[in-house]
């Protein structure tokens, strides 16, 4: 029964699911499809939950047993713990002062609503106006109050802290890039050559090169970026093309074998 | 100092040195105030002008619900029918403009690449005063990203267009999990995906809303991503289910992944990276930071072709001479 039930789960959701491409009837497009999205939906919450405990388990076994980088699960912990907690905060908890102004609106030229008044919130960050945190909030059009006007801490947390972490990270890919291309890209055999020189064009072909350097032009484009296109469509595409279809057949086949039970990972194991 | 003294401190110091020379590249490509060209690709125009052609678009679809709704009347069709298609035409009308969708589906790692991009998109349907509704299906990263790139093209509009205000001119929904599931349901009712906007403002009262209720009331949508995987749900659910029309902006690495479906026309364009952000602000008569950002790029790029080639030089070098 502990195998029968989940396969049997599997099988009837699977087929409810693929239902809806072939049925066109209000019961199945409407009903029966709201209620799998939102079925589907709660149980990835859970997912949440599993990966939480998940995250506890793995970096407090670590920061118990002293194991080697047991200093960052702490930070990792601390971080989460931090995060997900101005995540609940309320708004107006947040430490950041917003300054409101006042202004006229012009008749609103497309829309219906005929606005008369709006506030302009300038976010402060220790008396920095950034321009792009500037909000406009609509009154006196039954939309919402006016209750904005504090940054809160998580939107903070995540303009000042995170997104500007994850951005600097990203970009100095630019330079493990550049070693990489200096140290591997070297022509060892015709294969490696035919990358690199199909590298060499992309990448020259991606930016104005001709501006600097001038490298003529087929068919009114520079040259390098008419070859670049040429790659892309052609022999790129077809492999891509070909890729795609591989990938889909297998998933297909994989499906077929996971609906009907043949195969089951779900319950831990293969066949 | 002798050419093998060199190549000592060339090998012990290789990597310092070309970060050194990439980073005095970018800085000097900063400063750089020269002009550059660019032609605008046929993949930009794609997206570009599905943007531009939707004021007609929307026209042309007030006319064929206006016609389709007399030819019901006429035929005494029956209520239901006749209602389903009314409110189709109430909704039409009620943003004559017409709306465009887009999606916001990155996170800040990308930000540099594809922020410029979505500006590029948002301001140019404000300019010609399309309505915008704002989501990050695949990314809860994204969604703070995404609402200041809206607030920051609606309230700097650079004298394209008048100031553009949250929830007459745009709205923004922000994200919900299971990216699958929410794009499903989307097609079928936004407002019972999203009852709230990102600002906790109910839709069910919101006047602006009123218009939009699946994606057939939205003209096109814009799909900006960073992640692999998520055009595919986009092409997936909104266009081969529901039929809309999409069009699609990634970063340049994973372009030549998406050109058999720009080929096979299930998007209508694709913009590539940076160089398609700046492209998109040409077309549009605007040349900004994505412009700006080429000239960093083009050096960039020079700086990874000059090395290509050292490298080279100095394996066959060695392969001839020895180390």
């Amino acid at each position: 029964m502990r195998a029968k039930l989940p396969m049997l789960i599997c099988m009837v959701t699977g087929a409810l699911l693929l239902l809806q491409f072939f049925v066109p009837h209000p019961f199945v497009q409407d009903t029966l499809l709201e209620w799998i999205s939102n079925s589907a939906m709660i149980v990835g919450v859970f997912a949440l939950a599993i990966g939480l405990a998940s995250l506890l388990h793995m970096h407090g076994n670590k920061i118990k047993r002293r194991l080697p980088g047991w200093g960052f699960s702490v930070i990792t912990l601390v971080t989460a713990a931090f995060v997900a907690t101005i995540g609940l905060l309320k708004p107006a908890w947040g430490p950041t002062v917003a300054r409101e102004q006042y202004v006229q609106c012009e008749p609103d030229l497309h829309g219906s609503i005929r606005t008369t008044r709006v506030v302009r919130v300038v976010h402060t960050l220790f008396g920095f106006d950034p321009q792009s945190s500037t909000t406009n909030v609509l009154i006196g059009a039954a939309i919402m109050p006016v209750r904005a006007n504090r940054t809160p801490l998580y939107s903070w947390y995540f303009t000042y802290v995170h997104s500007a972490l994850v951005s600097t990270t990203f970009c100095l890919l630019a330079f493990y890039m550049l070693t990489a291309a200096y140290r591997a890209m070297r022509i060892k055999s015709w294969e490696a050559a035919l990358l690199m020189v199909a590298a060499v064009i992309v990448i020259i072909g991606q930016v104005p090169a001709d501006q600097f350097v001038p490298l003529g032009h087929i068919n009114g484009v520079s040259t390098f970026e008419w070859l670049k296109q040429l790659i892309m469509d052609y022999p790129n595409s077809a492999a891509k093309r070909s890729i795609i279809i591989g990938v889909a057949l297998g998933g297909l086949a994989t499906g077929i074998k996971i609906l009907t039970g043949i195969e089951r990972p779900y319950l831990g194991g293969g066949d | 100092m002798s050419a093998r003294i060199l190549a000592a401190i060339w090998r012990n110091y290789y990597r310092q040195i070309i970060y050194a020379l990439l980073f005095g590249v970018i800085l000097y490509a900063s400063f750089y105030r020269g002009k550059i060209t660019l032609r605008v690709s046929d993949m930009t125009l794609g997206v570009f002008n599905a943007v531009e052609a939707v004021p007609q678009q929307r026209a042309r679809k007030i006319r064929t619900l206006e016609q389709e709704l007399q030819t019901l009347r006429a035929r005494q069709a029956g209520s239901t029918e006749v209602a389903l298609v009314a409110a189709k035409l109430v909704r039409a009308r009620h943003h004559s403009n017409g709306v465009i969708l887009v999606s916001f589906d990155f996170a800040p790692d990308v930000s540099p690449e594809l922020t410029p991009m979505a500006e590029a998109v948002v301001r140019h349907a404000f300019a010609r005063g399309i309505r915008v509704v704002g989501i990050a299906a695949a990314s809860a990263q994204g969604a703070p990203l995404a609402k200041t790139i809206l607030e920051n093209c609606a309230q700097n509009p650079r004298g394209l267009y008048p100031e553009q205000l949250s929830g007459t001119h745009y709205v923004y929904l922000g994200n919900r999990p299971d990216m699958f599931n929410t794009l499903m349901q989307m097609g079928k009712d936004m407002h019972a995906t999203y009852e709230t906007d990102y600002g906790g403002r109910a839709l069910a009262g919101m006047p602006f809303m009123r218009g939009i209720k699946t994606f057939h009331d939205v003209d096109y949508l814009v799909v900006i991503t960073g992640y692999v995987g998520v055009p595919e749900t986009w092409m997936q659910i909104a266009n081969t289910k529901y039929k809309a029309m999409i069009g699609m902006g990634m970063t340049a690495v994973s372009i030549s992944g998406y050109m058999p479906y720009l080929q096979s026309k299930q998007i209508t364009g694709l913009l590539p990276g940076l160089r398609g952000a700046a492209e998109y602000e040409i077309a549009l008569g605007e040349p900004n930071v994505a412009v700006r950002r080429m000239v960093a790029q083009l050096f960039a790029h020079a700086l990874v072709v000059f090395f290509i080639v050292v490298g080279n030089i100095e394996y066959l070098v060695r392969r001839r001479y020895g180390a």
